[in-house]
């Protein structure tokens, strides 16, 4: 029992640290060190006198700064003779001493290369300049503006390689990241989340308004020092400090949206359903207008900062947003956050003491996406209500009243989460830094479901009934890291090295009852319900259709700890050299394959400065790294005796142990290696950009394959079989056509393509095709999507259709271009590939104007050469259900003479598209009298304004998985899915919205 | 002074940093909600949760040869009905049978998923230092009655009985080399068993259920390559019948009902529970407007229906035929119920409670189909509902016809021949709660051997080795009286293959006892050679006898080979 122990003192050393570090903010706030300050004050303007607003003004070597005003002008307490660094993005930083003046006024030039801001590369920064992996960084001002829930959506399709998307408008639905394509198959295909250093943070702890910048490590040489989770990639995410001077700063900020359906299935109106022989009840309702609304939505943000003379800086900041999506009683959150971060300097910054708190509570309405399935194909004539003030149910197999759905059932989340984070660094001499960090967060997730006594869909087969759940996460991460700075000559150098420790711990409960004397209780009063009394509970948990009473518990934990090093090469700003090494271990694998070494070599050098060429820079950079991936799965390699349905004896139902499957004692860790070739570019000081080529090998993937059974109790096991490849091609740019005294038009885009491979699928077996992305509403059950070894992976398959004879059937092409009717028995034996379904090319395409006191930024987004599987077609554009279900009545492709569902290339859509995603318009109030109000600013922000698409369903997002239950499942969200089946579009997808927003910033 | 201060912070945090540098290089998480193995075992409900585990796979027989292997043999039809969702049955239904299939793997993967489950906890059982004589001979009788059910499906089968030092890929065996081994594993854990029934034994491995896996297997040991064993055959259902411990009810359908956990000819079931896992075998049966037959809260499944030529191969006065449902349907105020002797019927069929004006599938037909079977046709743009009201009746009520005429696919253009919307009789062997809030099962407990099969081993086996043997014909007239049918005289291959079909209908037997009678490669329902009949023309083919090593085994097993004609 050592781990408890250490977990103790773990604690312990928390609660020393934050002791102490309390007791020094206490004794050392005093201004004794103020003495030998002064107040510098001054205007930040560019060459030609223009005043640079909120510009950064800090002391070098320190995180002392201030931020000047609407006008440029600032003043901060500095040492006497402190270094001023002065800087504006855009612009070229300009220092300046502060020398024992009061007034130092600052003129900064056009910077298009940005090669000295500043970019945060885990465990320590570097400048732009001497970066030899592939980093984006995108600061705040070109986030995504309007209605943003989701931190992730601020960088949606800004980043070339960065795939961020969502089929359809529901707030509540996570946004699927992609970093240069698929990387794993069984752990996180998502990249690893880096929040003020925390690793694995969830942005749902975070509003999108505290966060400052976000860096995309995109290539193995950059992201290798997070070694084990950053096979993904990794997005660092900064939040805002305190900035100001020696007055505080108070930021308030609040906008209201409109959201509404921009685009749904061409359902028959009743009319049409009633001649196309459908049974005629009577009324004429149209079902999704009945369940949807216009959303509107409100955000309110406040921030007080400052960065007092003491060296004490802080940002506290609080947002609230009630956010209300188009679907009725369901579809929405509200959420509040606050965070408060705070740092205190001693002794001439060599002892900084900081420490983040942050607070979320969100509760969702997310409502079931069953009512969106059942309003496309609910009987078009059959009435709300009825006679007897009831809902009307018409009571057909799995066809349940859409209105009634969300009146009579409720499911609710709630997330409440606290973080704490300590940080104490030290720098005992000139060159070194030593620092040590703390964090702890809880969060704890609860789920409520009840569904009424009345409730045609579930409750009332067992007289109501309700589930709770919850899900406590503790996690716990410690780090420490000493870095040195030196320079031998021409030659710079940064080494870094320390180690991190995490444990998680994850707990559940969860209970379910049924038969309650009344609807009040909710799912507040689980012991009300008589149904575990009558009838028992069932052993383990299933989807199932029917509501079941259910008691259940588990708690399991995770430990991870790594060492790691790095040394960062500069010379004569020209060559650049780095090097990584992190050893990791996990508790989530066996004693024999528990560490891993996950390593990186990049370099560049500066080709313009070599050849003396006109240009701002030319770097050529290269680099190769190794990174992991955790498997989900906690246990996965220690044999243990688990719960097993089934278990009877003496004539009734127990509990049975087994021993629990998936026991494989060699599990260890998936490795991928990342080759990253890249250029970044400066020209004629208006053009910016960066091209990268990479080539990326997951091998031992983590991976659940089939096994022989004989011998083996499960015909499925978790192993390190199997390898993809990547390869991709990304660019970005960044241009500025127009800049003068009145008027600018700048230009940001990208574009990249990345291709993912199956190499080998299992190398145990012979199997080298899997197939899926079937089943749900395709027609008899065909499999769509057919991944192959050796070819790309989304391969979508289909036999190519000709036309429909006169009784209706479909024809279409055998395997030898023969004409066949079609049918599922023989459609595997005749199918062929057709196209792919994850886009060749993605793009986005930012303008940015401004004139005099306007500006105005229109932003485009794009995914090109793909298509996909229009699974609500293939099922309803025929009039076979139509005694139960509405019809699809797609403009110009429905015929009322087909009569069966079938599934080939008639449902095979290109998907193509460019939306205009962003236009925001912004003016900027002139305030004249600045004693109170500093600036205002107004905003109108529209989303997802137009689509340019030849796709014929509701949205042509990608759709990067294959929903878990692709059933018309009562309860399913469909939020997680198998990512080797991508590339069908369910016809229950949550519909596409736009968003109207006006806006309001004040800073006082 | 200064240098003091600088020092004090540095000695604080290399206080903290340097002793996590250093310690905690184990990482062992603990375990939570799962179980050490030595902190288990310590009392005798403990090793009974362990042992109970094994079974969980039993309830896979329900599905593989009630259902799958039923559609293959002359028993269950799943041909193709208009807005039928069930899929391309008719190559199923005609032994063409493929690698890939469902039915094919689940079989496979249900068996052997058990013979591993086994395998492991006998393992775990051997390594105890407590004796576990009794829970391994249990786990081994269970294992031999999967791997029994694995020969039978699939013949050439690897047996592997090793779960740790168990071969990656084991190899197959000849059909008589896993015979032996499987009689031999029986045999030895015979005497550990429990010999008399008891509660403790139900729906468990006792000595009866083990005798009737050896029944079984030595009356089909000729077709695993194995010498007659009629004379063994005789004796294993012997040392039942003469143990006393079980009896046939009086009343058939006491077998079938949803209390039939005290039939007395219970010998080893699968123990169904609604809420757990359903017997919902006459739910995957019945025609969706049965929902208002039974008050079901939701449509029955409307899958499986009954071949009419088995249909119509029981006599008329056979009281068994109450496990069918024909003709015209009412709605639940008819008063459906379950007879212990007579099984399904209405209590009050009157005509105010007929169920019609069905009108779903009639709209989906074409006019050629609705013409073929006499039914009104419409004209352009009408639908059902613009019928006359007698033309309603006739198209949109609910009866059932046992004995369909199915459309062939030349007239109606269909992928498949097609029968009428609600033809073939419905299930109705197990009882359905009328009322219930609950549409997906019961609990009827499913028998996989009950005594009425011990009588009828017993009979075959005597008549195998002496056609004459009155004691054969005193066994199946008993069963024959129960039906309410007169005593036969004599015993024919006939007689006693009908009398065997119709006692264990829908009980997973069809198979086996078609294949031991020869007639396995019969022509049936949607299985003939003459390809103008309905369904997938058949060529005969012994091969067919067993089913093809499913493709996913194959894939992964190296080793295996293909059976022959696959």
């Amino acid at each position: 029992m050592r781990l408890p122990k250490i977990r103790l003192y773990l604690r312990k050393s928390a609660v020393i640290l934050t002791a102490v570090f309390l007791s020094l903010l206490l004794l050392f706030t005093t201004n004794s060190w103020a003495q030998s300050q002064i107040i510098v004050s001054g205007k930040v303007t560019d060459v030609k006198g223009i005043p640079l607003p909120f510009s950064t003004i800090t002391e070098k070597g320190t995180s002392n700064g201030a931020t000047a005003d609407a006008e440029g002008k600032y003043n901060l307490r500095v040492g006497k003779k402190a270094t001023l660094v002065f800087s504006y993005t855009g612009y070229k930083t300009f220092e300046a001493s502060s020398n024992g003046l009061a007034t130092l006024n600052a003129s900064l030039s056009v910077d298009l290369q940005q090669l000295d801001n500043v970019v945060v590369t885990g465990y320590g920064s570097q400048r732009r300049r001497e970066i030899t992996g592939s980093v984006v960084t995108v600061t705040s001002k070109d986030f995504i503006k309007g209605n943003v829930g989701d931190p992730i959506q601020l960088l949606q399709g800004k980043v070339a390689g960065l795939q961020i998307s969502r089929a359809g408008g529901n707030p509540n639905q996570p946004f699927t990241i992609r970093l240069r394509g698929l990387n794993t198959f069984s752990g996180n295909e998502s990249p690893l989340i880096v929040i003020d250093g925390v690793l694995g943070g969830s942005l749902d702890v975070l509003d999108p308004n505290d966060i400052e910048s976000m860096e995309v490590l995109k290539d193995a040489s950059a992201a290798a020092i997070y070694g084990a989770r950053a096979s993904a990639g990794v997005i660092i995410v900064t939040t805002k400090v305190g900035r100001g001077a020696s007055k505080p700063q108070i930021n308030y900020s609040s906008q209201v949206s409109a959201e509404e359906i921009s685009k749904s299935p061409e359902m028959a109106t009743a009319a049409q359903y009633v001649e196309l022989g459908g049974q005629d009840l009577g009324s004429r309702t149209d079902w999704l207008k009945e369940i949807a609304r216009t959303g509107i939505s409100e955000v309110h943000n406040i921030s007080i900062s400052n960065s007092s003379a003491g060296g004490f800086s802080y940002n506290i900041a609080a947002n609230y947003r009630n956010q209300n999506g188009v679907i009725k009683d369901a579809s929405s959150y509200k959420q509040l956050n606050t965070r408060v971060n705070l740092s205190q300097r001693f002794w001439d910054n060599k002892l900084i003491l900081s420490s983040s708190l942050a607070i979320t509570s969100r509760s969702e309405n997310q409502g079931y996406q069953q009512s969106l399935v059942q309003a496309y194909y609910y009987n078009p004539t059959a009435p709300v209500y009825g006679k007897d003030g009831k809902f009307y149910e018409t009571k057909e197999q799995d066809r349940y009243n859409p209105v009634a759905i969300n009146k009579q059932n409720e499911l609710n989340r709630n997330l409440s989460t606290q973080l704490a984070n300590f940080r104490a660094e030290i720098r005992p001499f000139k060159n070194l830094s030593i620092s040590g960090t703390y964090t702890e967060q809880r969060s704890t997730e609860m789920t409520g479901e009840y569904s009424k006594r009345d409730s045609y869909m579930g409750g009332a087969l067992v007289n109501g009934w309700a589930r709770k759940a919850t899900t406590d996460v503790n996690y716990s991460q410690f780090d420490a890291a000493i870095t040195y700075t030196n320079a031998l000559e021409k030659l710079k150098y940064v080494i870094t090295a320390g180690n991190s420790y995490n444990y998680d711990n994850i707990q559940t409960q969860v209970a379910a009852n049924s038969d309650f004397i009344t609807d009040d209780f909710s799912y507040n009063n689980l012991g009300a319900g008589q149904g575990i009394n009558k009838n028992g509970v069932v052993p383990v948990e299933g989807n199932v259709a029917q509501p079941q009473n259910f008691v259940g518990s588990s708690q399991r934990e995770s430990l991870t700890r790594a060492y790691f090093a790095r040394a960062n090469l500069n010379y004569d700003e020209t060559y650049f050299l780095s090097g990584t090494f992190r050893r990791e271990g996990s508790s989530r694998f066996g004693p024999n394959n528990r560490w891993g070494n996950f390593w990186a070599l990049s370099g560049g050098f500066d080709m313009a400065r070599i050849l003396n060429l006109p240009l701002d820079q030319l770097k050529v950079r290269g680099g190769y790294g190794v990174t992991g991936t955790l498997p989900n799965v906690y246990y996965g390699y220690i044999s243990t005796l688990g719960l097993r349905s089934g278990g009877y004896a003496n004539g009734q139902f127990i509990s049975g142990i087994s021993p629990a499957t998936g026991y494989n004692p060699d599990l260890k860790w998936e490795q991928k290696g990342e080759l990253n070739f890249g250029v970044d570019f400066g020209l004629f000081k208006r053009l910016t950009g960066s091209l990268d080529y990479f080539i990326r090998n997951t091998k031992d993937l983590l991976n659940t394959v089939d096994v022989p059974s004989p011998p083996n109790q499960v015909t499925q096991l978790l192993l390190n079989v199997g390898e993809i490849q990547t390869k991709g091609i990304e660019l970005q740019l960044s241009y500025v056509a127009i800049k003068n005294k009145d008027f600018s038009w700048s230009i940001d885009g990208n574009m990249s393509t990345a291709k993912t491979i199956l190499v080998e699928y299992n190398s145990k077996s012979d199997q080298t095709i899997l197939r899926g992305g079937g089943a749900g509403a395709l027609g008899g059950g065909a499999n769509a999507i057919w991944t192959k070894e050796g070819e790309e992976i989304g391969q979508i398959y289909a036999q190519p259709f000709v036309r429909y004879n006169p009784n209706g059937d479909p024809i279409v092409l055998s395997k030898d271009n023969k004409e066949m009717v079609w049918s599922s028995g023989t459609f595997q034996d005749n199918a062929r590939p057709v196209a792919n379904s994850l886009p060749k090319v993605f793009a986005g395409l930012g303008n940015n104007f401004t004139y005099k006191q306007f500006d105005l930024s229109i932003f485009f987004r794009g995914a090109f050469g793909y298509s996909l599987v229009n699974e609500g077609r293939a099922a309803f554009e025929n009039i076979s259900g139509i005694a139960r279900s509405n019809v699809m009545v797609t403009k110009g492709e429905f015929n009322k003479s087909i009569i069966l569902p079938h599934y080939s290339t008639r449902y095979v859509e290109d998907a193509s598209f460019v939306k205009l995603d962003n236009l925001t318009f912004g003016y900027n109030v002139a305030v004249k009298n600045k004693k109170i109000i500093q600036g205002i600013r107004l905003y109108v922000t529209g989303q997802n304004l137009l689509t340019f698409t030849k796709y014929l369903g509701a949205d042509p997002e990608p759709r990067y998985f294959n929903p878990d239950n692709v059933s018309e499942g009562r309860r399913g969200n469909n939020f997680t899915g198998n990512s080797l089946f991508p590339g069908v579009d369910r016809f229950y997808t949550f519909p596409p919205t736009r968003i109207y927003t006006v806006g309001l910033n004040v800073n006082l | 002074m200064n240098k003091i201060k600088n020092l004090l912070p540095a000695l604080l945090l290399f206080g903290y940093v340097m002793p996590v540098l250093t310690s905690c290089k184990k990482l062992e998480p603990q375990l939570y909600d799962q179980i050490k193995p030595e902190n288990f075992f310590q009392s005798k409900d403990q090793v009974v949760a362990f042992t109970s585990s094994g079974y969980a796979n039993v309830a896979g027989y329900f599905g593989n040869f009630a259902l799958e292997v039923g559609v293959t043999s002359d028993e269950l039809s799943n041909a193709l009905r208009s807005n039928d969702g069930w899929g391309t049955n008719d190559l199923q239904m005609a032994h063409a049978f493929k690698a890939n299939a469902g039915y094919v793997g689940n079989g496979w993967n249900n068996t052997f998923g058990g013979v591993g489950t086994c395998n492991r906890l006998i393992e775990f059982l051997k390594k105890l230092p407590t004796d576990q004589k009794a829970a391994i001979a249990e786990l081994r009788a269970l294992r031999g009655f999967y791997l029994w059910q694995a020969l039978d499906l699939f013949g050439n089968i690897p047996v592997e009985l090793r779960f740790e030092e168990a071969n990656p890929i084991p190899a197959q065996l000849k059909p008589d080399q896993a015979f032996t081994i499987i009689e031999t594993e029986l045999l030895q854990a015979l005497p550990e068993l429990n010999k008399v029934k008891s509660q403790a034994t139900y729906a468990k491995m006792n000595a009866s259920t083990v005798y009737m896996i050896l029944a079984e297997m030595y009356i089909n040991a000729e077709r695993f390559g194995v010498a007659a064993k009629w004379t063994e055959a005789a004796a294993a259902a012997n040392t039942i019948i003469s143990s006393g411990d079980y009896s046939l009810t009086p009343g058939y359908f006491s077998n079938f009902l949803i209390k039939n956990e005290l039939s007395p000819e219970n010998i080893f079931v699968i123990p169904f529970q609604r809420n757990r896992i359903d017997n919902n075998i006459v739910h995957q049966s019945l025609h969706q407007s049965a929902q208002k037959t039974f008050g079901l809260s939701a449509q029955p499944w409307g899958g499986y229906s009954i071949k009419s030529d088995f249909y119509n191969s029981f006599e008329a006065d056979d009281k068994r035929r109450g496990m069918f449902i024909v003709g015209q349907q009412y709605t639940k105020d008819a008063g459906p119920i379950w007879d212990a002797s007579l099984g399904f019927k209405y209590s009050n069929p009157q005509a105010q409670y007929k169920l019609y004006n069905w009108s779903e599938d009639y709209n989906l037909l074409s006019n050629k189909e609705r013409e073929f079977w006499k039914l009104p046709t419409l004209s352009a743009g009408q639908t059902y509902k613009d019928l006359s009201a007698a033309d309603q009746e006739k198209a949109g009520s609910i009866v059932i016809d046992p004995s369909p005429n199915p459309i062939p696919r030349t007239i109606s253009g269909r992928s498949e021949d097609m029968i009428k919307y609600r033809d073939e009789a419905r299930m109705g062997k197990f009882e359905i709660e009328a009322g219930t809030n609950v549409p997906t099962g019961s609990d009827n407990d499913f028998p996989i051997y009950r005594y009425a099969e011990t009588l009828l081993l017993r009979a075959e086996a005597l008549w195998r080795l002496n056609n004459t043997s009155s004691e054969a014909l005193n066994l199946v007239n008993q069963i024959r009286d129960r039906a309410g049918l007169p005593a036969l005289k004599q015993l024919t291959a006939e007689t006693l293959f009908s009398e065997i079909k119709h006692e264990l209908a829908f009980e997973g037997k069809a198979r086996e006892v078609l294949i031991r009678f020869g007639h396995w490669e019969d022509d049936w329902n949607w299985k003939y050679r003459d390809a103008s009949k309905p369904g997938a023309t058949y060529v005969p083919d012994i091969s067919k006898r067993f089913f093809p090593i499913p493709e996913s085994a194959l894939n992964t097993n190296k080793n295996l080979k293909q059976n022959p004609g696959y």
